[in-house]
C-alpha cells in the first residue's frame, strides 16, 4: 500500500493552487517547488512549505527531475503530483520517483510511455480494434513515408509523433505542399520535443474534439465521468471547453464514453486520464490520443459531476477503491471553461507580456476561478501565457453562456493584453450559442469575431481618458500660466 | 499640453488646455470640448467629454494607459515628442527592437561587428516561431542586449548600432 | 471699484470719422508688419528648404506650446534703414510659453542675408537680452546667423552697446541664475559661436549646425589646414569631442522638441506678490479705441476713455480727480494684477506734476507697478509758471519716476514732445517695455514750432550769404523740412531705430500690457522705506 502523507507539487501557477486546495481539505500537507520568478506567486504564498529550484531558464527549473526528487527528500514528501505540462507525461520522471520510493500520482510509467508516443498509441488501438482515422507513420513506411501519405488523399494532417499542444501540426490541402509541410513539422517537432518523428493522417473536415474523462483504480475498476467538448481552439490549442457536448444524442454520447472506458481498461490504465476523439459531422468518431494526466479543462467535469478529481487521484494513489460506481456518477447541468490568456487575438494570438496593473476576477453563483496570478505580478514570456481559468455552471447551456458572459464582464485585467473580449465575442456568436461548433470555428468566423470598429466619439472618449490619466497632460508643472492661457494663440 | 497618443496603431494629436477645475480637449483638428475625469475607487472612472459621459476602467503604467470600455480593452500610449521627432525625421533608429516577446535563440553578430542593412543579427523565438532580427541600416554593433536563452518583452532593445554616421 | 462711465458716443460723426481714419492707419500697419514677417524672395526660401531648414517662424511655432500666444517685439525694427532690405533687423524676438514656462525667444532669420548682423540687428539683440536681464526671463536662442555684415562692421562691433554687449549680457544673465538654452541650426561663426557656448544648454543639429571661431575658409587661409565644416565644428564634434555643445540631434524638429524638454526642466518662476484679484474683461470694447484716437495729433481726447478699454472691468479708482486735472492718476487691475495708471489729459502744470509725484510714491511704497499713457505736449511755459516753480515740479516728477523700484510700462498713445516724454517715462527711463501706437509721434518739440524754427534758421543762413528767396522756394524749404521732421518723429522711424519695443495695434494694448506685466513681475522689487510726501 502506497503512502501519501505529504505531497509535493511539481508544478506552478493555477494548477499548483488548485491541487493545494484539495490537499488542504483532505488535511494532507502540500509542498510547492518554485523558480525565483514565481517567488511572489499565489501558489508559493498559499503553500505552507515551498522549496526553491533552479535551472538555466525558469521552465528548465520545473523540468529538473533530480532537484525535484531532492526537494521531496528535503521536505519528507512521499508523493508527487505533477499537475499538467512540465513532467506530467514524462515516463522517466515517474520511473525515477518509483526508484526513490516516492508515489507518482498518475498512471504507471509504461502507460505513460505507451500513450505518450502517438504512433505507439495508434498501433495499440489498431491492435485492439478501436477506430482510427486512416494514417501512415514514418516508422511503418520508412523511406516511402511521403509516398504513403500521398495515398491517404487530401486533406492530410501532419503531426509530431510525440508531444502535444498543437506544435508541429500542419494541414495539407494540396499535395504539392506535402513535402514542405513534412519538413516544417519535423523541424518544429525536433525543436519542441527533441524528436523529429512525424506521422500523417486523413484530416477530418470540420471535426469536433470530444474527450472523455476516465478514472481507474488498482482494483480493476474503470469509470468515465462524461465527455467534454473542446472544439473551440486557436493554433490547435483549446480556449473554451464545456460539458456536456452540445447537440449529441444520448446514444452517441454513451458509445463514445464506453469506448473510452474500454481503451483505458485495455491499457491497464491507472488513475485519471483523458481519451480524446475526433467526431466527424457524420457521427463517426475516431481515437485521437490519450492524455495520461489531469487535463487543464478538468474543472468542467468537476462542475457537472460534483466530484473532486484531484481527491479521486489521491485516493487511487493510496490504493483505495474508487468511491463511486459508474451508475452513481451523475452529471447535472452544464459547465463551460474559458481560458484567460495573455495574448493578442487581433495579432494572431501572439503571447503578450507586461505587468498586471489591474487583476480582478469575477465571483458569484455558479462561477469558479482557477488562478495563479495576482495584481502587480509580471507576465513574462517564460511560461505558457495562460493567466487563469474561469469556469461557470448553469442549469442548462444557455444559462451557462449567460453566466460566462456576465463573469467575463466582471473580469478586469489591465496592463497585459488578454483574450477576454475575444472570448465574449465567441460566446455571443450565434454559431456558438446554437452549438454549431467544430475545431475550425475560429478561422471560419474570424471576421465576425474581430472587434467592432470604433466610432469617432468612442475614439475621442478613449483619447480623453488616456490624456487625463497621464501625467504628461495633467502635470501642473507644464500648465500654461495666465494671462497666456486665456489669450489662446494670439499674435500681435 | 499637446501630445500624440497611439491608439490601435494610429497616432492622434491630442491637446488639453485649462486647469484642474476646467479643462478642454481637442483631437486632431477638431473642436475643443470640455473634458473631465471623475475617478472612483478601484480604477473606475467616468470620463466626461462635451455632452457625453462614459464609465471606464483604467490603469496607468508610465506613458501607457490601459482602458476597458465599449466591451473591449485598449492600450493607449502617449508618445514622447523628442523620440517621435527623431523617428519621423531621421529614418530608422539606432536600435533593433523585439517585434514580440520571446527568447533569444542565436546571436550572429558581436560588439564591434560592421553590419549592412538587412543583415541577420539575431534569431528569436516566440510561440515556437523563429524570427530573424535584421539590421535596420548600415552601422556598427555597439551593444547586444541579451544572451542566448534570455527572454524579453515586446519592444525590448535587442541590438544597438552606432550613432548615425555623418553623410 | 467704480466702472468708468464712458462719454463716447459711438454713433457720433466724430467717432465715425476717427474710426475711418484709424482703420486706414491700422490696415497700413498690419500690412507693413505682414511684409516684414512673411515676404521673402522665393530664391531664399528655396535655398533654406533645400538645406532641410525651417523658416524662423515655423521654428518658433514648433517651439511654443500649442494654442499659446507669442508677443513679438520690434517686428518693424530697421524698416526705414538699409533701404528696407533687412526686415525685422533680421532677427525675431519675443515672449512666449515653452513647456509651460515664460521665456524670451531670440531667433536669427536666415532667410534675410543668411541672418547676418547689421547694426540694428545687434541693437535689437542687445535690447532683447536687456529685457531678459531686467525681467529674469529664461532665453531660448535659435542660432542660424552668418555673422557680422562686414561693410557695416564699425557700426556694430566695438561700442559699449554693440555686439560684445550681447555676450556680456549672456554672462550677466547666467550670474543672475536665469537659464539659457541654444539650438544651433546653422553655422555660428566667430563671435556668434559664443551665443550657444555661453548658454547653459546647447543643442546642435547634425549636418546644418556648426560652431567655430574660424570657419573652414578662414582656417585654410590662416594655417593651410583643409577641413570640412563638420569635422571642424559639427554637432558630433562638439557634443562628443570638444564638449562645446551638449546634445546632437538629427533634425530641427528633434532639436526643437529637445529644447522644449530642456525648458520643461527649468523651475517655474514665482511672480512678485502684488495685489491680485480675479481677472475680468473690460466692460467697454477695446475696438472702440479706433473711434477715440483723433485724426490729428493736436486734437485732445480723454485718457479715461482709453483706460476704460484696457483695464479689468473698465474699473478705475481715480486719485485726486479734482486736482491737477491735466493728468489722470488712479488704480486699476490688469489681468487681475493691481496697477497704477498715469495718463495725460493735456499739458503738465505744476499741480499735475505734483499729483503724479505723490501718486508714484504711493505706488512704489505699495508695490504697485505703474503704466504710463503718453499724450504729452510738454510742461507749461511762461513767466507765471516759472515763478510757480514748474521746472522744479517737473524735476521732482523725474526724480521720483526715475527711481521707482516697481516696474514701469509705457504706451506711446499719441504725441510725445519735449520734457514731457521724459517725465512720462520715455525710452531713456527704463520702462520694462515701451510700445507705440502707429499714430504716435515723438520729438523734442511740437512739429509746427520746430519746423518754423528750422525754416527760419535755414533762411537766415541763406540771407547771410546774400540770397533772398522767392516765396515759392521758401515754401519748398518749409515743406522739405516738414517732411523730414514728420518722418523722423513718426512711430515707424521710432520703431525702426528701436526707440521702442514695437508698434502695436491699440486694440491689442490690454494683451500686450498683460504679458509685459506678467514678465515684469518675475523680478523681485523692494518696498522703499520712505513715507509718502504730500507735495
Amino acid at each position: 500500500m502506497s503512502e501519501v502523507t505529504k505531497v509535493l507539487i511539481a508544478n506552478r501557477g493555477e494548477i499548483a493552487c488548485r491541487i493545494l486546495r484539495t490537499l488542504d481539505r483532505m488535511a494532507i500537507p502540500g509542498v510547492v517547488v518554485y523558480h525565483s520568478v514565481d517567488a511572489d506567486s499565489p501558489a508559493v504564498k498559499t503553500a505552507a512549505e515551498s522549496v526553491e529550484i533552479d535551472g538555466p531558464t525558469p521552465v528548465a527549473a520545473y523540468l529538473n527531475v533530480e532537484s525535484i526528487i531532492a526537494a521531496c527528500k528535503e521536505t519528507g514528501s512521499d508523493a508527487v503530483h505533477p499537475g499538467f505540462g512540465f513532467l506530467a507525461e514524462n515516463p522517466g520522471f515517474a520511473q525515477r520517483l518509483a526508484e526513490e520510493g516516492i508515489t507518482f500520482i498518475g498512471p504507471q510509467p509504461s502507460t505513460i510511455e505507451l500513450m505518450g508516443n502517438k504512433v505507439a498509441a495508434r498501433s495499440f488501438c489498431m491492435d485492439n480494434c478501436f477506430s482510427l482515422v486512416s494514417s501512415v507513420t514514418e516508422a511503418d513506411a520508412g523511406e516511402d513515408f511521403a509516398e504513403c501519405a500521398r495515398k491517404i488523399g487530401v486533406p492530410i494532417l501532419i503531426k509530431a509523433a510525440v508531444g502535444g499542444g498543437g506544435k508541429g501540426m500542419h494541414i495539407v490541402r494540396e499535395l504539392d505542399g506535402l513535402d514542405q509541410a513534412i519538413q516544417l513539422a519535423k523541424g518544429e517537432a525536433l525543436r519542441s520535443f527533441g524528436n523529429n518523428e512525424v506521422y500523417a493522417e486523413r484530416y477530418v473536415e470540420e471535426p469536433r474534439h470530444i474527450e472523455v474523462q476516465v478514472m481507474a483504480d488498482h482494483h480493476g475498476n474503470v469509470v468515465h465521468l462524461g465527455e467534454r467538448e473542446c472544439s473551440i481552439q486557436r493554433r490547435f490549442q483549446k480556449i473554451i471547453e464545456e460539458s456536456p457536448a452540445p447537440n449529441l444524442t444520448l446514444e452517441l454520447r454513451q458509445r463514445i464514453c464506453n469506448t473510452a472506458v474500454e481503451i483505458a481498461r485495455k491499457a491497464n490504465y491507472l488513475n485519471a486520464g483523458t481519451v480524446e476523439f475526433i467526431l466527424a459531422p457524420d457521427g463517426k468518431f475516431y481515437f485521437l490520443e490519450m492524455n495520461t494526466r489531469l487535463q487543464v479543462e478538468h474543472p468542467v467535469t468537476e462542475m457537472v459531476t460534483g466530484l473532486d478529481l484531484v481527491e479521486l487521484q489521491l485516493r487511487v494513489a493510496r490504493d483505495e477503491y474508487l468511491p463511486l460506481s459508474q451508475d452513481e456518477i451523475k452529471a447535472k447541468g452544464h459547465a463551460i471553461e474559458l481560458r484567460l490568456y495573455a495574448e493578442d487575438p487581433e495579432n494572431d494570438f501572439l503571447p503578450a507580456t507586461g505587468t498586471l496593473l489591474a487583476y480582478r476576477l469575477p465571483a458569484g453563483k455558479g462561477v469558479r476561478i482557477e488562478n495563479g496570478f495576482a495584481e502587480g505580478m509580471q507576465v513574462s514570456s517564460a511560461f505558457d501565457p495562460m493567466l487563469a481559468k474561469l469556469i461557470v455552471h448553469g442549469r442548462d447551456r444557455n444559462q451557462a453562456i449567460e453566466r460566462a458572459l456576465k463573469a467575463l464582464d466582471d473580469t478586469l485585467i489591465l496592463g497585459v493584453t488578454t483574450n477576454i473580449d475575444y472570448l465574449a465575442r465567441i460566446l455571443s456568436h450565434p454559431a456558438y450559442t446554437s452549438g454549431q461548433i467544430h475545431t475550425g470555428f475560429i478561422p471560419k468566423y474570424g471576421e465576425d469575431l474581430s472587434p467592432p470598429p470604433l466610432s469617432e466619439e468612442q475614439r475621442n472618449l478613449l483619447l480623453a481618458a488616456a490624456a487625463l490619466n497621464s501625467r504628461e497632460f495633467t502635470d501642473p508643472a507644464f500648465q500654461v500660466p495666465e494671462p497666456y492661457a486665456s489669450l489662446g494663440d494670439w499674435r500681435n | 499640453m499637446q501630445r500624440r497618443i497611439n491608439l490601435l496603431d494610429v497616432h492622434y494629436t491630442v491637446m488639453v488646455v485649462g486647469h484642474p477645475e476646467e479643462r478642454w480637449l481637442k483631437v486632431e483638428a477638431g473642436e475643443f470640448q470640455s473634458v473631465a475625469l471623475k475617478s472612483m475607487k478601484d480604477g473606475q472612472g467616468i470620463i466626461l467629454l462635451g455632452e457625453q459621459n462614459v464609465r471606464m476602467k483604467m490603469a496607468v503604467k508610465g506613458e501607457t494607459v490601459y482602458i476597458r470600455a465599449f466591451d473591449r480593452t485598449f492600450t493607449l500610449h502617449i508618445v514622447n515628442p523628442v523620440e517621435q521627432a527623431a523617428q519621423e525625421t531621421s529614418g530608422p533608429g539606432n536600435t533593433a527592437r523585439a517585434p514580440m516577446p520571446g527568447t533569444v535563440v542565436e546571436i550572429d553578430v558581436a560588439v564591434g561587428a560592421r553590419v549592412t542593412k538587412g543583415q541577420s543579427m539575431m534569431t528569436i523565438e516566440s510561440m515556437k516561431i523563429l524570427t530573424v532580427i535584421t539590421a535596420p541600416r548600415d552601422g556598427e554593433v555597439v551593444q547586444v542586449h541579451f544572451e542566448p536563452g534570455a527572454t524579453f518583452g515586446k519592444n525590448a532593445a535587442l541590438i544597438t548600432l552606432s550613432k548615425k554616421e555623418e553623410e | 471699484m467704480r466702472r468708468i462711465k464712458s462719454n463716447v458716443d459711438t454713433q457720433s460723426v466724430e467717432f465715425r470719422a476717427y474710426q475711418r481714419h484709424n482703420h486706414k492707419i491700422m490696415t497700413q500697419f498690419h500690412e507693413h508688419q505682414r511684409k516684414a514677417r512673411f515676404d521673402r524672395p522665393e530664391r531664399d526660401v528655396e535655398r533654406l528648404r533645400k538645406q532641410k531648414k525651417l523658416l524662423v517662424r515655423e521654428r518658433i511655432d514648433l517651439l511654443l506650446d500649442p494654442s499659446t500666444p507669442f508677443m513679438e517685439l520690434s517686428t518693424l525694427a530697421a524698416n526705414l534703414a538699409y533701404e528696407g532690405t533687412v526686415p525685422s533687423a533680421g532677427v525675431v524676438s519675443g515672449v512666449g510659453i515653452v513647456s509651460g514656462r515664460e521665456v524670451m525667444i531670440m531667433a536669427s532669420d536666415s532667410s534675410i542675408k543668411g541672418g547676418a548682423w547689421y547694426p540694428l540687428t545687434v541693437k535689437k539683440m542687445v535690447r532683447t537680452l536687456d529685457i531678459a536681464i531686467e525681467n529674469r526671463l529664461p532665453m531660448v536662442h535659435l542660432v542660424d546667423a552668418a555673422g557680422a555684415y562686414l561693410p557695416l562692421q564699425s557700426g556694430l562691433f566695438p561700442d559699449r552697446h554693440m555686439a560684445g554687449r550681447m555676450f556680456r549680457n549672456q554672462c550677466v544673465l547666467s550670474a543672475l541664475g536665469v537659464e539659457q538654452v541654444a539650438l544651433v541650426l546653422g553655422h555660428s561663426t566667430a563671435g556668434g559661436a559664443y551665443i550657444p557656448t555661453l548658454s547653459d544648454y546647447s543643442v546642435m543639429v547634425r549636418g546644418t549646425g556648426g560652431v567655430f571661431l574660424g570657419g573652414p575658409p578662414l582656417v585654410k587661409a590662416a594655417t593651410g589646414e583643409e577641413v570640412t565644416a563638420n569635422e571642424l565644428g559639427g554637432a558630433d564634434v562638439h557634443s562628443s569631442i570638444s564638449g562645446t555643445a551638449d546634445y546632437a540631434v538629427d533634425s530641427e524638429q528633434e532639436g526643437l522638441a529637445l529644447v522644449r524638454e530642456i525648458v520643461g526642466t527649468f523651475p517655474r518662476g514665482t511672480k512678485v506678490a502684488v495685489e491680485r484679484r480675479e481677472p475680468e474683461e473690460p466692460y467697454y470694447d477695446p475696438k472702440e479705441l479706433y473711434g477715440i484716437i483723433p485724426d490729428d495729433v493736436k486734437k485732445q481726447f480723454d485718457m479715461r476713455e482709453v483706460v476704460a478699454r484696457i483695464v479689468d472691468g473698465s474699473r478705475f479708482h481715480e486719485f485726486k480727480p479734482d486736482y491737477g486735472t491735466t493728468v489722470v492718476c488712479g488704480f486699476a487691475f490688469l489681468y487681475g494684477w493691481k496697477v497704477g495708471i498715469i495718463g495725460n489729459n493735456g499739458v503738465l502744470f505744476s499741480d499735475s506734476a505734483q499729483k503724479c509725484t505723490q501718486f508714484m510714491q504711493i505706488c512704489n511704497r505699495d508695490l504697485v507697478p505703474v503704466i504710463f499713457f503718453q499724450n504729452i505736449t510738454g510742461f507749461m511755459i511762461g513767466k507765471a509758471y516759472e515763478h510757480d516753480g514748474i521746472t522744479k515740479d517737473g524735476a521732482k516728477m523725474l526724480m521720483v519716476q526715475s527711481n521707482l523700484d516697481v516696474p514701469k510700462l509705457t504706451i506711446m498713445a499719441n504725441g510725445s514732445f519735449g520734457a514731457g516724454n521724459y517725465a512720462m517715462c520715455g525710452r531713456a527711463f527704463d520702462a520694462r517695455f515701451l510700445f507705440s501706437w502707429p499714430n504716435s509721434q515723438i520729438s523734442v518739440m511740437g512739429m509746427e514750432q520746430a519746423v518754423k524754427t528750422l525754416t527760419q534758421i535755414r533762411l537766415k543762413a541763406l540771407q547771410r550769404q546774400g540770397k533772398v528767396l522767392p516765396k515759392e522756394e521758401v515754401h519748398k524749404i518749409y515743406d522739405d523740412i516738414s517732411q523730414d521732421y514728420l518722418e523722423k518723429s513718426g512711430a515707424y522711424y521710432s520703431t525702426s531705430e528701436l526707440w521702442d519695443d514695437g508698434i502695436i495695434d491699440p486694440s491689442d494694448t490690454r494683451k500686450v500690457l498683460g504679458i509685459s506685466l506678467s514678465v515684469a513681475l518675475n523680478c523681485e522689487f523692494n518696498k522703499t522705506p520712505n513715507g509718502v510726501l504730500r507735495i
